[in-house]
């Protein structure tokens, strides 16, 4: 009865829209496939001091919202991890934002940084994962055509888990988070 | 930690749909301004996610991420660039 349930609910739901699900790693970056697809790719910031990198290639210049986001747990209160957008054919950061950078901005590429200061800090409902979590709000960024990467860090070294949320959720790739249901849904 | 068919439901039956909506006006305040700096650089922009129609408008969830977006990317570009095309006016 159980497994008919289980048929009958996967035959009569409508698929829901949303971001790829994706793991990211500190050891290693997390190559985009799909630039113009949507992403949400999950870390764990374990020390405070790592900087997660994601690689894109758009084929043209490519608007999409961008935003971070974090477990609405007390213990994660403080936890605000920043992104940067760098590539090639990005504005030149201002002077704040290029101190704020993790690492040396290589020679001819731009940024658009998101520090994630908004107050009050606002909160959002994850309605696959049906879980709230912390968001930096989203920002409307047009990536260069050719490459470009993301990179996360977190300023006040704080550690805990974090989500990025790239592109406008329009597939249903979201089966893949049950290979790491705790992850993504914490 | 393997999937539970909770999770398997949550999945399943938890997504954000809902009927399309119109595009935000400040999002389309965003798509003119920037065509209107494309022009100016002689580039062009995949806006296709923002545009009326677009994958932004496809339910109030998705609607309100994008609105946000344009709003706080044009409150950013009004704050950095001294010369904005008129498009990008509030």
């Amino acid at each position: 009865m159980k497994r008919l349930s289980l048929v009958l609910l996967m035959v009569l739901a409508r698929p829901a829209l949303a971001h790829t699900p994706g793991k990211l790693l500190a050891s290693s970056p997390y190559l985009v496939a799909n630039p113009a697809d949507s992403y949400a790719l999950f870390g764990v910031f374990k020390t405070g001091h790592e900087r997660f990198v994601v690689q894109l290639s758009h084929v043209e210049r490519f608007a999409a919202p961008v935003e971070i986001f974090v477990p609405h747990v007390d213990a994660l209160r403080a936890h605000r991890p920043a992104y940067a957008v760098v590539g090639p054919g990005l504005p030149a950061p201002d002077a704040a934002e290029l101190a704020a950078l993790p690492a040396p901005l290589p020679i001819g590429w731009g940024a658009v940084v998101e520090s994630n200061q908004v107050s009050p800090r606002p909160v959002f409902f994850e309605s696959i994962m049906r879980r709230f979590f912390w968001t930096s709000e989203s920002l409307a960024i047009v990536f260069p055509q050719g490459p470009s990467e993301i990179w996360v860090w977190s300023p006040e070294h704080t550690t805990g888990k974090f989500g990025l949320g790239f592109g406008v959720e329009e597939g249903g790739g979201y089966l893949a988070a049950l290979d790491d249901w705790s992850l993504y849904a914490y | 930690m393997s999937a539970t068919p909770l999770a398997l439901a949550s999945l399943l039956t938890a997504g954000c749909w809902g009927a399309p909506v119109d595009q935000s006006p400040v999002c389309a305040t965003y798509v003119h301004c920037i065509d209107a700096l494309d022009r100016t650089a002689n580039q062009t922009t995949n806006l296709d996610r923002y545009v009326d129609g677009g994958a932004c408008w496809g339910n109030p969830e998705l609607a309100r991420g994008c609105t946000t977006s344009c709003r706080r990317t044009l409150e950013r570009l009004r704050t950095r660039e001294p010369t904005l095309p008129l498009e990008c006016a509030p």
